[in-house]
């Protein structure tokens, strides 16, 4: 287990150094993009580019920014703002949204892809292998405006967009958000379960005049839910990653917005800092995933 | 209730017996058309009594086992025709939720490859305890305990301490010790050993079945080994079905099948098991390939393969009948009288 944690820290700096690098590898000198049309002088050029560190190598840059980040801080951006405090508002936001989409992945994922490996080729199974298709070649985008427009417009259900109503304005984006993970969910627990009604432990469960809820229940489940809990884990921490699309159509002013604004105004240590918050999560996550794998399957046993 | 000694049942009370298989049918609703893996069994077991079920692999002795539990994957298995009685009573009109209870409870059985067949995601105790859990409602302290006992009776060392091991975490006799353990759990009538030492070396093999006729003797339980090895199953089987195509060839008692057969799948059978006494001579496995069961062949099934096929084989199915100068002792070949005697 040790060893497994360990395995992360190179992962870690080598993920972030190349966000670092192609980030701030760019064309462009950001001190003068700052400056805008104006002219400016040359001294206070140079104080900025000693302020940011901007004469070092890259990788003693990146060493510095870096270094700042393992305590928690995530640096200034060139106009002068904590990039921390910028981020602030926006980590609960996109948290919110990414969690109520893993809900709705887990809860209806799960269950439509049980009900559909419980009885292949039945009604439930054609429909949820046929609405998940559906789903998962529909552009994200699309199905978002789709969604807006009829569950919100029409219908009524749900608020259009912007985050006025608290929660209730996070429920539809957070489907939009998960419904494609859920497809995955659904089809991918539905396989599982398929394969592991057929092999030789389920058939020796019946043999011990077991019910057939507790052999499907207890026996199969449990084995049929390992390889989905990798994806689940695998896709918490891209949940948050991929919030960028929905956040925009939804109006969420979320971390996705925030990086896709910073991109736009070339704003190079909000960037970074966003996706090198993403990156800690993301491996975080997998690292909870990693944990309860083994506590699933004893098979498995890191050394 | 404890483990120690326990006292043999009278199992066969009256002439019913414990468990017969009557003109069992089994098929499968496949693409290609209806497999059919068994077509018009019959047998009997009676309590203390062990009966080896013997043929090729695909001849149809595990969908013959799964057809008396009652686990046949159901679609695409179907039984048109047959009874499987057990003390008289038909197994196959009987509802699920009772049938169930006989599961494991009355019939039991220990399966070929006992790594796929535990699961792999709970240790052994918890495996055995549910016996005990599910159809005696036991706590599970108790259950558990009660698993250490019967690890401890299957010879398994160090039992208290294996109780919390994982399926993979044991060697293959062992798990089979499991195996055996969790099928014997509830002192079933009727035990159904499917292969049981297949997957195992052969030194492993040899104490598995030792375990087995212990079992047995001590239990008084009827026991049916399935094997294509008749070898294995030589020194604790009292009789022996030849099945081919789903169907029986031969029956006798197996001191006799040993001395000389009659039939000629068994003759073929006999000349594939390596003695220690003909080190020397080739093993000569039947010719030919099984018969493909969407396709068997007309008259009688083993005529492609049969060195002593005539005409009439290929029109006339053979009845199993009692030779005349052997009351105890059956065969379905229309020449057994003049190829054996
Ligand atoms: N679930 C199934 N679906 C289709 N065919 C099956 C199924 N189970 C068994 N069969 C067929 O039944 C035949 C007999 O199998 P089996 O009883 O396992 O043979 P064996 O004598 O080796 O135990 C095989 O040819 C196999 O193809
Ligand atoms: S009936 Fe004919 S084909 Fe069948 S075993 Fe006897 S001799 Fe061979
Ligand atoms: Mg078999």
């Amino acid at each position: 287990m040790i060893r497994r944690t360990l395995q992360f820290i190179p992962v870690f700096f080598g993920a972030t150094f190349l966000i670092f690098a192609m980030v701030f590898a760019l064309p462009g000198d950001p001190i003068r993009a700052l400056a805008g049309e104006r002219p400016q002088s040359e001294s206070v050029n140079q104080a900025l580019r000693a302020e940011y560190n901007l004469d070092d190598p890259l990788i003693v840059q990146y060493g510095k920014y870096i270094g700042g980040v393992l305590q928690g801080d995530f640096g200034t951006d060139f106009r002068g703002r904590d990039v921390n405090e910028i981020m602030k508002d926006r980590i609960p936001r996109t948290a919110k949204l990414a969690l109520l989409a893993f809900g709705f992945e887990i809860v209806l994922g799960l269950s439509a892809g049980v009900l559909a490996g419980l009885r292949q080729k039945g009604f439930a199974d054609s429909l949820v292998l046929i609405t998940t298709l559906t789903v998962i070649s529909i552009p994200i985008f699309v199905l978002g405006y789709m969604a807006q427009i009829y569950l919100g417009l029409e219908l009524g259900w749900f608020p259009v967009a912007g985050i006025q109503q608290g929660w209730k304005s996070y429920l539809l984006p957070a489907m939009v958000l998960g419904s494609v993970s859920l497809a995955y969910v659904a089809r991918l627990t539905r396989a599982s379960l398929a394969e592991n009604l057929r092999a030789d432990y389920v058939r020796t469960a019946t043999a011990k005049g077991l019910s057939r809820r507790r052999v499907v229940g207890v026996h199969t489940l449990r084995n049929s839910m390992i390889p989905v809990i990798t994806y689940l884990g695998v896709d918490l921490g891209a949940l948050m990653g991929g919030a960028i699309v929905t956040e925009s159509v939804f109006n969420i002013p979320g971390l996705g917005g925030l990086v896709f604004d910073s991109i736009v105004r070339q704003e190079g240590t909000v960037v970074v800092g966003v996706t090198t918050f993403l990156v800690i999560i993301y491996m975080l996550t997998n690292l909870m995933v990693d944990l309860l794998y083994a506590v699933l399957d004893p098979r498995i046993r890191y050394d | 209730m404890t483990v120690t000694e326990p006292v043999p049942e009278t199992i066969a009370a009256s002439d019913v017996p414990l468990l017969e298989v009557v003109d069992l049918h089994v098929g499968f609703r496949t693409d290609a058309g209806t497999v059919n893996a068994v077509n018009g069994l019959n047998y009997k077991v009676d309590g203390g009594e062990t009966l080896a079920i013997l043929g090729e692999s695909g001849s149809g002795k595990s969908v013959n086992a799964q057809a008396v539990m009652g686990i046949i994957d159901s679609p695409p298995g179907f039984i048109p025709k047959g009874e499987v009685l057990y003390r008289g009573t038909d197994l196959l009109k009987l509802p699920d939720d009772e049938r169930r209870r006989i599961r494991g409870n009355e019939i039991a059985m220990v399966f070929q490859d006992a790594l796929t067949a535990l699961n792999p995601v709970f240790n052994v105790g918890w495996q055995i305890g549910e016996m005990f859990r599910q159809h005696k409602g036991m706590s599970k302290k108790k259950a558990t305990a009660k698993a250490v006992e019967l690890m401890d009776r299957v010879g398994i060392p160090g039992a208290a301490d294996r109780v919390h091991a994982y399926p993979h975490e044991l060697s293959g006799g062992m798990r089979q010790r499991i195996m055996i353990a969790m099928a014997i759990a509830l002192d079933p009538d009727v035990l159904i050993a499917d292969e049981p030492t297949t997957a195992l070396d052969v030194t492993v093999q040899a104490q598995i079945m030792d375990l087995l006729a212990e079992l047995q003797a001590d239990t008084g339980m009827g026991l049916i080994l399935i094997t294509h090895d008749l070898g294995v199953v030589a020194e604790v089987a009292d009789r022996v079905v030849v099945m081919y195509a789903g169907r029986e060839v031969e029956k006798a008692p197996i001191d006799e099948l040993f001395a000389a057969p009659r039939h000629p799948y068994t003759e073929g059978l006999m000349q594939s098991i390596p003695r220690p006494d003909q080190v020397t001579r080739r093993l000569d496995p039947i010719r030919g390939a099984p018969p493909d069961l969407l396709r068997i062949p007309p008259g009688c099934a083993f005529h492609p393969r049969c060195p002593y096929a005539k005409d009439r084989c290929r029109t006339e199915t053979p009845a199993l009948r009692t030779i005349s100068t052997d009351p105890l002792r059956s065969t379905a070949c229309h020449f057994a009288e003049e190829l054996y005697s």
